[in-house]
């Protein structure tokens, strides 16, 4: 009787011992999430999100782009617009798009981003900051302008999307510090 | 015999969806209510000079890309950086937020945002405020919720066409 109260009492404090450290492991990991640096197959992921959407961009596809944002997907643009929805955000780029193509058009377009910081807000969303540093050729004439750059990605299906969108460009205030 | 149990699973599967519908939605409410409340609290703070209440919404590594484009992350170098833009300042700048809408991204991360009316002038006279649109991404973190992005995109007109 004794042996078996005190083997009953064994199980119930291995068994809470077990549920404690399980609890700990998960708090330990909801802790770490936000140190963590991304994986190498979701850093894959957000590259892939990364390269198809400016593909479109550049291709001036709107409807090639519509894929690559949440369906609830929000974005502020350069100008300061508000747009949710992907199709919303679908619509708006095929403005963008018009005008672009009423413009001349680049012979060459070089990119370079800076300051970039991603890090985990849960195992499903990352977010990335950085600065864009974008160059157009016109034939020997420049164009160059920055842009500090925010995204929320959200992996949906083993995908990651765009959850939000937000692109402010840089024009330093007079006496203010620049970019480091 | 195995009716009564796969009934009995079906109820208990069904009960338990259905209490974890009535648990997320009344958790979506109740964060809402708390993620407006912290916003509050974070500008009641600034208003009444509360610097360490104030950064006490930050995340250690919270990111803040300001109307100028310049972009600061990690909450000690945007305290330095806030420091330092005080000492530019002429005059206490004035802010007005309207049409603030909330996003749950999932139910510990919510995007938050707004339209800001800003009149800041630095000190030589020059009028840096305007129209913008504030994002902020906040966070839940260990049951607080926390800024971990924000930024203010100023408005500007579209461009005309050959202008």
């Amino acid at each position: 009787m004794i042996l078996t109260i005190f083997t009953t009492q064994t199980d119930k404090t291995m068994s809470n011992l077990l549920k404690i450290a399980t609890l700990l492991l998960c708090f330990a990991f909801t802790q770490n999430l936000n140190a963590q640096t991304i994986t190498a197959a979701d850093q894959k992921g957000v590259d892939a999100c990364y390269n198809a959407f400016m593909t479109a961009f550049d291709n001036l596809d709107a409807s090639g782009l519509g894929p690559w944002f949440t369906e609830n997907a929000e974005e502020i643009n350069p100008l300061g617009e508000l747009v949710r929805g992907r199709a919303n955000l679908v619509t708006n780029y095929s403005n963008l798009f018009a005008y672009f193509k009423s413009q001349p058009k680049p012979d060459k377009v070089e990119r370079n981003n800076t300051n970039q910081q991603s890090r985990y807000l849960a195992s499903d969303l990352i977010l990335f900051t950085y600065i864009m540093e974008e160059t157009l050729h016109f034939g020997d004439k420049k164009e160059s302008n920055k842009m500090a750059t925010s995204v929320l990605l959200r992996k949906k299906d083993n995908k990651w999307l765009v959850e939000l969108l937000n692109v402010v460009p840089v024009t330093p205030m007079p006496g203010a510090p620049a970019n480091k | 015999m195995k009716n009564i149990i796969f009934s009995a699973l079906t109820l208990f599967s069904v009960s338990f969806f259905v209490q974890n519908s009535v648990a997320q939605s009344t958790t979506s409410k109740t964060d809402e209510a708390a993620v407006l409340k912290m916003w509050n609290d974070v500008w009641q703070a600034y208003e009444s000079d509360n610097e360490e209440k104030m950064w006490s919404f930050y995340a250690e590594n919270a990111c803040e890309i300001y109307p100028d484009g310049s972009m600061i992350c990690g909450k000690n170098a945007i305290r330095e950086s806030y420091q330092a833009l005080k000492t530019m300042l002429e005059g206490n700048p004035s802010w007005t937020l309207t049409k603030t809408a909330l996003h749950f991204v999932e139910p510990g991360v919510a995007i938050l945002t707004a339209d800001v009316k800003a009149d800041v002038k630095l000190k030589g006279g020059q009028q840096v405020g305007g129209d913008s649109k504030l994002m902020v991404v906040v966070h839940k973190i260990n049951g607080q919720w926390l800024i971990e992005f924000d930024s203010q995109t100023p408005v500007l007109p579209m461009p005309e066409p050959g202008k």
